[in-house]
């Protein structure tokens, strides 16, 4: 997702400027997390996903839409293109795994095979939810390789939102999370550990944990390592350590602000976070978390090399491919297969 | 759909710009040291690549006024259809903060190029709502007054178009179109009390004494003709009014 706090999407005046990275980045690359279509359901297309991938030094990637979509309210007289682009509220929009089932299956096959595909398109806060999800597998079974990305804690979004606060341990998610454990399929959660008027500790991180706890089979992934626009807290890779120490079903992914705000922050790799990364690469994915914008790509990816130069080989293999091929591959056709 | 692509070339590195979205990446990882030099390369294709107001918007908030004033002279007869819709323009204006890029923006598109685009008095009033000074001008003059008064068809239409002037522009744009036109734009109470509420108390009254007090009353019909006007007008306009209804306050 854009962000003022990211590199790419803002300008610096006394760095050099290069076309470079619109190549992406040097070394070849899951994005382990891009939505394929925006915030008022609209999508380029896969033939141009695809085509960027290519210009962008990106083999495969793990897509999917988005669970909400933005209204365009009868009060505003422009049309809004981002959740946070006016007052005016988000829904529920099932339709959304639609889009990205039909997208991917437009594909040859072989291209088909580039991309894994994660449902998203259900109310995580009704009790229904896991009736859409096998609904969705029963209606696409070839194309699923997962579920994600779910929107739940999420700074201003949660505000933003028609209905309750969707949250990592609501009840009407405990279903999703056994049908998850029973076909040994990944769960992409956006959780943040805190609200954003609470930056000294992490109030909803409990949350999180009651899932791990009560899910020991579900693997999930906490996406930007649950951090998210205003939300921060002290000691973050000593916090996201210690949930990988203890929930070995956690896989995390680097995306998004997480590395400009706390992984690399001005460009320059933390060394506890390098230590960290070394220590579980093969739980760690790295993601753009672009909301389309496709021809970003390069540049979103481009930007982790600073980082990525510095670990050892195994660790930077598995956190720009292996990780990622390892949890969202090889799942197609599981759930129809039993 | 396929989308063509043209070359840029900065300090031996090159890419290949499509889309308006490849542009404003281009510019940002060239970190805004190059914008002149890409917008060069890429001048015959800018329209094809911008393709629509969208693109044109996205490009124009990353860009330095010098190079705002560059593209939109470099667009040229194809402003208009990147821009596409009045709207678009009004949004494309609200953003700019420069008025130097506004009155380029205005006299670029010209007298055709606007008239393509504004199809009402409401699109025009929110066109000139986000110029000021002398480009209100400019925009009225350019579109000419044959065509303005095509599309004003009445009193709340013209008021819709004087809430964006100043009050100087507001008498020369009544001077420009004849009090008598502007007179008989004005059909019902409607009509009056919205004209009322756009100008100020000195060109209310002027335009109250085209009146005599019959026709007035034609015009306002009734005691609650009159109620409703009343809650339009400051008191000053009402005291006037209802000198010439002789009527008291409502």
């Amino acid at each position: 997702m854009p962000n003022e706090n990211i590199a790419t999407w803002t300008r610096d005046p006394s760095k050099r400027g290069s076309l470079a990275p619109l190549r992406g980045s040097k070394y070849p690359m899951v994005d382990g997390h891009l939505h394929v279509v925006n915030f008022v359901q609209e999508t380029p297309g896969g033939e141009v996903l695809l085509d960027t991938m290519d210009r962008a030094n990106v083999g495969k990637a793990v897509v999917f839409g988005l669970p909400v979509a933005k209204i365009w309210a009868e009060f505003d007289r422009e049309y809004p293109d981002y959740y946070l682009a006016n007052d005016s509220r988000c829904y529920y929009y099932g339709y959304t795994d639609v889009i990205v089932a039909e997208m991917v299956r437009g594909l040859p096959a072989e291209q088909q095979d580039r991309l894994y595909p994660l449902m998203c398109g259900f109310n995580p806060t009704d009790r229904y939810a896991i009736r859409d999800v096998e609904r969705l597998y029963a209606r696409y079974p070839d194309v699923w390789s997962g579920i994600g990305e779910l929107l739940l804690r999420h700074d201003d979004l949660t505000a933003l939102t028609y209905g309750d606060a969707a949250r990592a341990n609501h009840r009407a998610l405990w279903p999703v999370y056994q049908f998850a454990a029973d076909y040994d399929l990944p769960v992409l959660l956006h959780q943040n550990v805190t609200a954003v008027s609470k930056s000294d500790h992490p109030v909803y991180l409990y949350e999180m944990e009651e899932a791990l706890q009560d899910f020991p089979r579900t693997r999930f992934v906490l996406a930007h390592c649950g951090m998210s626009r205003r939300v921060n807290v002290p000691f973050y890779h000593k916090m996201v350590e210690r949930l990988l120490d203890q929930y070995p079903q956690l896989v995390v992914d680097y995306s998004w602000i997480v590395f400009d705000v706390s992984i690399c922050p001005d460009g320059v790799p933390q060394a506890g976070w390098l230590e960290l990364t070394e220590k579980y690469s093969d739980r760690i994915c790295l993601g753009s978390d672009l909301v389309t914008k496709f021809e970003r790509l390069g540049p979103e990816l481009q930007r982790y090399d600073v980082f990525l130069d510095e670990l050892s080989e195994e660790a930077r293999e598995n956190v720009c491919w292996k990780t990622a091929e390892r949890v969202y591959g090889g799942n197609k056709g599981k759930v129809a297969r039993g | 759909m396929t989308v063509t692509r043209y070359p840029v070339e900065i300090e031996g590195e090159t890419a290949l710009i499509g889309t308006a979205g490849e542009l404003v990446a281009a510019l940002d990882v060239l970190q805004g040291q190059h914008d002149r030099a890409v917008l060069e390369q890429l001048t015959p294709h800018l329209a094809d690549i911008l393709s629509g107001p969208k693109g044109l918007y996205a490009t124009l908030k990353i860009l330095e006024p010098e190079d705002q004033l560059y593209l939109i002279q470099a667009l040229g007869p194809q402003l208009g259809n990147v821009i596409q819709t009045a709207s678009a323009l009004r949004d494309i204006l609200a953003t700019l903060a420069e008025s130097g890029v506004e009155e380029k923006l205005v006299e670029v598109l010209g007298g055709s190029g606007l008239r393509a685009l504004v199809g009402t008095a409401e699109e025009l009033a929110g066109v000139l709502e986000w110029v000021y000074g002398a480009s209100d001008w400019l925009v009225l003059e350019l579109l000419g007054e044959p065509f303005l008064r095509r599309i004003l068809q009445n009193g709340h239409d013209l008021s819709a178009v004087l809430r964006a002037l100043d009050p100087a522009r507001q008498q020369r744009l009544i001077e420009w179109l004849g009090w008598e036109n502007v007179v008989a734009l004005v059909h019902d109470r409607r009509d009056l009390a919205h004209m009322l509420r756009a100008l100020p108390a000195e060109l209310s009254n002027r335009l109250l004494n085209h009146w005599t007090r019959d026709q007035l009353w034609d015009i306002v019909r009734d005691e609650r003709g009159w109620q409703y006007l009343h809650n339009y007008l400051e008191a000053e306009e009402a005291e006037y009014l209802g000198k010439l209804l002789e009527v008291g306050n409502a």
